[in-house]
């Protein structure tokens, strides 16, 4: 019990007061001469004890309203969930708020709530008119007000939590737009909800608070501190060649509980199984982590996967639907490799890329993963970049602007570029138009010797040291590998000596420059061979390391297929699909839980509302309906996944007086109040106590007033109202 | 003089009157008025017996000759004397020196003064008089006589009548019986509170023994109906200490209970044929007077 204003009870001393008088009265008592004493005494002996009593309760009775009046001075109330006020019994209109966001899916929280809507639905007068909005949707269920019970029971046993996240906020201003139609007595809102920090707004600013009182429901057992994990974000990269089909799923699991956890058991599962599993030791309290886990894909294709923490029972962790995170991957099958000639030949063996393509496709019949295009300078205009992996450019004068920008930014979307020299490179327009991929500017050829010079195998150099930890040059330090060094060098490019970032040296000659040199841009690579790939300047391309070198570059340097760059969509995210080209008339989307979207594109777009997590397969339904879904009309490119949203993992309760800007906008008019129907904010309601303690005070004074009227009073009053005549005394 | 309406004395101007003697001239001139006749019978003057000599009887009816013969003094007694013999025993104890709002007299005036008017009619009718008062241990006892100046004596003991202690009816009726001859009159003046059964028993024995005995019970009109508010200390008057109570948690009961004793008192005495008078301090003497008188007629 609380006060409003406790410093009335420093009145509680004027309880002494009747106890005073009692004492007083005591001694005020008049003395009377009577001769018929023995007769009074005889007639006392029932009659003393109540005497005594009666004072006893009539000072009771005034100590009693004295302190009761005090207390109801102070303003006593309750802080109650129940509903009990006075005004109850008044005709209202009620609006209902659910919580049907995901994360009313913990435990049993959403049989609470319902449960609880039932009860609430239970009490409604039949002159009550209600609404049932919840907070995920922005629509109904029943969203204008109604009397109709039976409906609003129907909705209420339909509702069903969702995965999306909901916004509290808002759901309580469309109840008070609601409310505002109404025009019963009595209006307020009643809120069934977790109360959970995840997905509210750290910001109010510019809101307005309802005017009407809010009621709020918790579903939460008590002080729940049960910790909840979430896996929050799964990326992936493609590791090595893609022919290995390496892959390394990166997934970060969070603690949202204010405790740390120990042991958990985090699982990678690719098309329905177990594939890896990690067991991260102990994770603080709010603390992210990340957890990378390698596996290997056979075959090409389409996979789905899914991280999920193993254990959730074990860690007691009640929000399921956060313990995993869905993504689609897909195999590639083969590397696209663009090769740009500078110096093309008709004479095969003069061609700039006559080893090189060789080295590459090595015969009609061989099967290879790599696919090389060859095109002139002029021609790269023409071609889609996007289309290939690798762009390698051999003995390439110089590029126009267009063409770089190109480049540079199939570089920085990932693609990966092999430079080679000769004697067309321009060195300058290749510092300016290509400067921000080279590993280091050039400067000018060197020439060490003539092929004819007698002293050529003294001028020239060779190939010396590689980094021998690359993945390119790893198996150069097998047996046999030494053939790289083999190599004769007659020439090559100098460079300049600034290194820009992420550049590095991969080969060098024996001379101290560099050979082979490597820069990262953003997600692609790039190659600078200071030398040529034909036999211009080396005869490297005679080497049989040059068939390996050329080989793991290409396949090192193509495109790796990541996550980084791709759609991630939430549950209630609306997913736009391209098309275009694939399916004119209808496209299907079938997703978890046997769900099945039957979709006609508009514009070549198609575009879907996924209500729950899990990865979706893209149809094309040109043929007949019933067989549409088979293997040759799937269209891998558009298959994707569906995660639940982040924030409603927080589970922190909300902090109090977090919802104040939209439901208490007016303090003044809750003090100004009648205390009852205009009571706001607070995790419950109040109720008022001082109306019933005025009531027992009238009641106290009445019984005082009772008590205190001498009986022969009351006995006359008794007969007047009776009509009885007063009783003659004769002598 | 302001008389009442139905022509009897005030109490209350009873009270203002000069002396005793006035106030009860006064009052047997409302009897008289009232009897419209005289109860005057005339008297023998006939020699009836001899009586032993006891201070008081006059010297002249001493018979000087039975005394020569007998060495004791006897007294005449004459025909008419022996008519009525009245003895006025009066009540003087503590409880009946008690008035309330209501009334203009203490009981034991009222008593006083119904007592000296019948004992003015009875000596103005050639009857003699005695008297007995008692109360707190003190008792005056007066012989019956017919003298025009014993009235003098009457009036001054019921004048001076004691007030205080407690009341010995008992030892009063027992001295009665001893001084008073049978075929005597006793008038018992009294309230009765106290009264006990071999009291009451005392009364009947006395009428038993051929004596006529009224019983006059006085009441206050408070005693009846205990007209007190607020809280109270009532305090006896003959020492019986106090009691604190509500009068209003009483009345019932106490009014139940006096009735009781009243019944009780009025019923002894009518089982005994003794003569019962009961009145309140607020009636006219008179009024009592007269009643009495005709019940006799």
């Amino acid at each position: 019990m609380s006060f409003l204003e406790p410093l009335y009870l420093a009145g509680l001393l004027a309880a002494a007061v009747p106890l005073i008088i009692h004492l007083i009265n005591r001694r005020k008592a008049v003395h009377q001469p009577f001769p018929a004493l023995k007769l009074l005494r005889e007639s006392d002996r029932k009659e003393a004890r109540s005497l005594k009593v009666r004072q006893w309760i009539l000072m009771a009775l005034r100590i009693l309203a004295v302190a009761l009046l005090v207390f109801a001075l102070a303003k006593p109330y309750l802080l109650s969930d129940a509903s009990a006020g006075s005004s109850d019994r008044l005709p209202s209109s009620v609006v209902f708020v659910v919580d049907d966001s995901l994360s009313m899916h913990h435990g049993d929280w959403w049989s609470a709530a319902t449960d609880r809507l039932g009860r609430e639905l239970e009490a409604l007068k039949p002159w009550d008119e209600a609404a049932l909005i919840t907070t995920a949707r922005t629509d109904g269920p029943v969203g204008r007000l109604t009397n109709e019970k039976g409906k609003l029971k129907r909705a209420a046993s339909s509702l069903e939590a969702r995965q999306t996240a909901g916004s509290l906020p808002n759901a309580i201003l469309r109840a008070g737009d609601i409310l505002s139609t109404s025009e019963l007595p009595n209006r307020r809102i009643v809120v069934i909800s977790d109360f959970t920090a995840g997905g509210f707004p750290t910001s109010a600013s510019g809101v307005s608070a309802v005017d009407y009182p809010v009621r709020q429901i918790s579903v939460r057992e008590g002080n729940d501190t049960r910790p909840n994990l979430a896996v929050t974000g799964v990326s992936y990269s493609q590791q090595g060649p893609a022919r290995e089909g390496r892959w390394v799923v990166r997934a970060e699991i969070e603690n949202f509980s204010d405790r740390p956890v120990e042991d958990i058991e985090v699982d990678l599962r690719v098309e329905g199984k177990v594939v890896a599993s990690r067991l991260v030791d102990e994770l603080e309290a709010g603390a992210t982590r990340a957890v990378s886990v390698n596996h290997t894909v056979k075959g090409a294709g389409l996979r789905r996967g899914v991280v999920e923490i193993g254990n959730p029972d074990a860690l007691d962790d009640r929000l399921d639907l956060d313990n995993r995170r869905h993504f689609t991957f897909r195999m590639k099958k083969n590397v696209e490799v663009l090769l740009v000639n500078g110096a093309p030949s008709s004479v095969a063996y003069r061609d700039e890329l006559y080893f090189t393509v060789r080295a590459l496709n090595p015969g009609q019949t061989s099967e290879s993963s790599l696919v090389p295009t060859v095109v002139t300078p002029d021609g790269l205009a023409d071609k889609t970049l996007e289309n290939f992996d690798v762009i390698l450019m051999a003995n390439v004068a110089r590029l126009d602007e267009a063409a770089s920008e190109q480049l540079r930014q199939f570089v920085r979307d990932g693609g990966g570029l092999f430079v080679a020299m000769g004697d067309q490179v321009e060195a300058d327009a290749y510092n300016e138009r290509l400067g921000p991929l080279l590993p280091k500017p050039l400067r000018r050829i060197k020439r060490l010797a003539q092929r004819d010079d007698p002293d050529a195998p003294v001028k020239i150099t060779r190939i010396g040291a590689s980094e021998r930890t690359h993945p390119v040059f790893r198996i150069f330090d097998m047996p046999g590998g030494q053939a790289l060094q083999s190599a004769r060098v007659y020439k090559y490019m100098l460079l300049e000596p600034t290194t820009p970032e992420e550049s590095t040296v991969l080969l060098s000659y024996r001379d101290g420059a560099p050979a082979l040199l490597e820069r990262r841009v953003q997600k692609g690579r790039v190659f600078l061979l200071t030398t040529t790939i034909d036999r211009g300047w080396t005869d490297l391309p005679l080497r049989t390391a040059f068939l390996p070198m050329m080989r793991r570059s290409m396949l090192y340097l193509a495109r790796r297929a990541t996550s980084e760059g791709e759609e991630r969509y939430a549950v209630g995210d609306v997913v736009k699909l391209d098309v275009t080209g694939l399916a004119d008339r209808r496209v299907v989307v079938t997703g978890p839980e046997s769900l099945r979207f039957v979709l006609e594109p508009e514009e070549g777009m198609v575009t879907l509302k996924p209500p729950v997590a899990g990865a979706y397969t893209v149809w094309s339904g040109e043929g007949s309906s019933e067989a549409s879904e088979t293997a040759s009309n799937r269209l891998d490119g558009l298959a994707f996944s569906v995660n639940v949203p982040l924030q409603e993992s927080n589970l922190t309760p909300l902090s109090e007086g977090a919802l104040t800007p939209w439901i208490d906008g007016n303090d003044d008019a809750e003090e100004a109040g009648d205390g009852t129907s205009n009571q706001r904010a607070g995790a419950v309601e109040r109720l008022n106590l001082w109306p019933g303690l005025l009531f027992a005070v009238t009641l106290a004074l009445l019984l005082e007033t009772l008590v205190g009227t001498r009986r022969s009073v009351l006995r006359r009053l008794w007969r007047r109202v009776t009509f009885q005549d007063e009783p003659d005394i004769e002598v | 003089m302001a008389d009442s309406e139905d022509g009897y004395l005030d109490p209350g101007i009873l009270e203002e009157l000069g002396n005793m003697q006035v106030r009860a001239r006064r009052l047997v001139d409302g009897v008289l008025a009232g009897l419209h006749r005289s109860p005057h019978h005339g008297g023998s003057v006939e020699f009836a017996e001899y009586t032993e000599y006891t201070p008081g009887d006059e010297l002249r009816h001493v018979d000087w000759k039975v005394y020569a013969k007998t060495d004791k003094y006897y007294v005449k007694q004459y025909e008419d004397e022996t008519n009525l013999r009245a003895y006025l025993v009066v009540d003087g104890s503590g409880s009946m020196d008690f008035q309330s709002e209501d009334a203009e007299l203490t009981k034991l005036r009222y008593v006083s003064f119904l007592a000296s008017t019948l004992a003015y009619l009875f000596l103005r009718q050639g009857d003699a008089v005695g008297g007995l008062s008692f109360g707190g241990g003190e008792r005056n006892y007066l012989p019956a006589s017919s003298k025009k100046t014993h009235l003098e004596d009457l009036f001054f003991m019921l004048d001076r009548l004691p007030t205080g202690g407690t009341t010995d009816l008992g030892d009063a009726l027992r001295t009665i019986a001893e001084r008073a001859p049978s075929r005597s009159m006793v008038l018992v003046f009294s309230d009765f509170l106290d009264v006990t059964e071999p009291e009451l028993n005392l009364l009947r024995v006395l009428t038993e023994q051929s004596r006529d005995v009224a019983a006059f019970h006085v009441v206050d009109p408070a005693e009846l109906t205990l007209p007190y508010e607020g809280l109270r200390i009532f305090e006896g008057l003959e020492g019986e200490g106090d009691l604190l109570a509500d009068p209003d948690d009483l009345r019932a009961n106490y009014i139940e209970r006096i009735r009781e004793h009243m019944e009780l008192v009025e019923t002894r005495c009518r089982e005994g044929q003794i003569g019962y008078h009961r009145f309140a301090t607020t009636q006219p003497i008179e009024e009592v007077c007269l009643g009495f008188l005709r019940g006799r007629q």
